[in-house]
């Protein structure tokens, strides 16, 4: 991941030196920081929200018994995960119907709660990892944002995506489960 | 219709912690100060990551890979307008609308550039970003094979997404 990181970036400056010349290419780089600023900020009531619902659904026992309906599958990809598993379904269930703001800080606190239990910190666990990979190849139901967009640019059907990307995230979500718990094994 | 869902499925909660007698207003608090710190952790890490993608957008880095990889695509009966969108999608959720947008408007959201195109991007994931975030923000430096992982499972749910797409377009 670091050298694909370093590689990209080494990559990206030396065409930018070419095209837009030594300060085009510091004031990109600076602007790369400043989205990040303006995104935070975007996302910030999001956060907030998402995760006083949270709290919320922990408080009131509905955590539990939500965490219940993905559980099986949780226990199957992290069983070490503890007292993680919770907000790991949560954010699994939220990616399934397409709340990718609710998702993200869901898994952020999954990721929290098992670094607390890594027994080599710093260092990712084959539970962190089976989250990032059934997160990557998760099922998604409500392809939303898509057809929002089919929608604003006239289709005729905006909703003719949901049935193939249905069947392929289907097949991903199965290439996922699969390969996380291969790769736990070796 | 599914607009409805969420926020009867949040009266409900409310209805639950309210019968449950949770301090509703605490609870939220608290997770809200847990959020506030949640999004503190994940700035730099997304600074890292769009720092590059900017970069590489800007530097035409990605026109350039685009030109490399185009007679390969044609090997593979892979449609070469596809391609941006494929290379961006496990970058940036973002910028891989935006190159939807761009091939709608160009051809029309109908056409079978259009109807891939919406079908790849809502069949893959943004693998970059989460791995960047989810371990930069948790202080993980090692992320062992998470990442060619995830890499290689978008990229199935990518080529299942033109496989199903191309089969069911009419």
């Amino acid at each position: 991941m670091n050298v694909l990181y370093a590689g990209l970036l080494l990559l990206g400056m030396s065409l930018s030196l070419i095209r837009l010349g030594g300060e085009g290419t510091l004031s990109t780089l600076l602007l790369g920081g400043q989205s990040a600023v303006d995104l935070c900020l975007k996302m910030a009531g999001g956060y907030l929200f998402w995760m006083g619902v949270l709290e919320l659904t922990r408080r009131s026992g509905a955590a539990r018994a939500l965490g219940r309906l993905l559980s099986p599958l949780v226990r199957l990809c992290c069983p070490t995960a503890g007292d993680a598993a919770e907000p790991i379904s949560l954010s699994l269930s939220a990616n399934m119907l397409g709340l990718s703001g609710a998702a993200t800080p869901f898994a952020l606190d999954a990721m929290a709660r098992l670094e607390r239990n890594n027994p080599h910190p710093g260092t990712a666990t084959h539970d962190m990892c089976a989250l990032l990979i059934l997160n990557a190849g998760c099922l998604k139901l409500l392809p939303t944002a898509q057809i929002a967009m089919r929608q604003a640019c006239g289709s005729l059907s905006p909703g003719a995506i949901l049935v193939p990307s249905l069947l392929a995230t289907g097949v991903s979500c199965l290439c996922a489960i699969a390969l996380a718990w291969a790769l736990r094994r070796s | 219709m599914s607009g409805y869902l969420i926020p009867i499925l949040l009266m409900a909660l409310l209805l639950w912690s309210l019968w449950r007698r949770i301090d509703v207003l605490d609870a939220f608090v608290q997770g809200a100060r847990e959020g506030l710190s949640l999004l503190l952790r994940v700035l730099p890490p997304m600074a890292a990551m769009l720092m590059m993608l900017t970069l590489l957008q800007e530097s035409g880095c990605m026109e350039y890979l685009v030109g490399l990889l185009s007679p390969l695509s044609q090997r593979l009966g892979l449609d070469s307008r596809l391609l941006p969108l494929l290379l961006l999608r496990p970058l940036s959720g973002s910028a891989a609308s935006a190159a939807a947008a761009n091939l709608y408007t160009a051809y029309g959201p109908d056409s079978r550039v259009g109807y891939l195109s919406g079908v790849l991007v809502s069949s893959m994931e943004t693998v970059f970003y989460t791995v960047t975030i989810y371990f930069g923000a948790a202080n993980i430096r090692k992320t062992r094979y998470a990442a060619p992982a995830a890499l290689l499972v978008t990229l199935l749910a990518g080529a299942a997404g033109l496989f199903f797409g191309t089969l069911l377009y009419t």
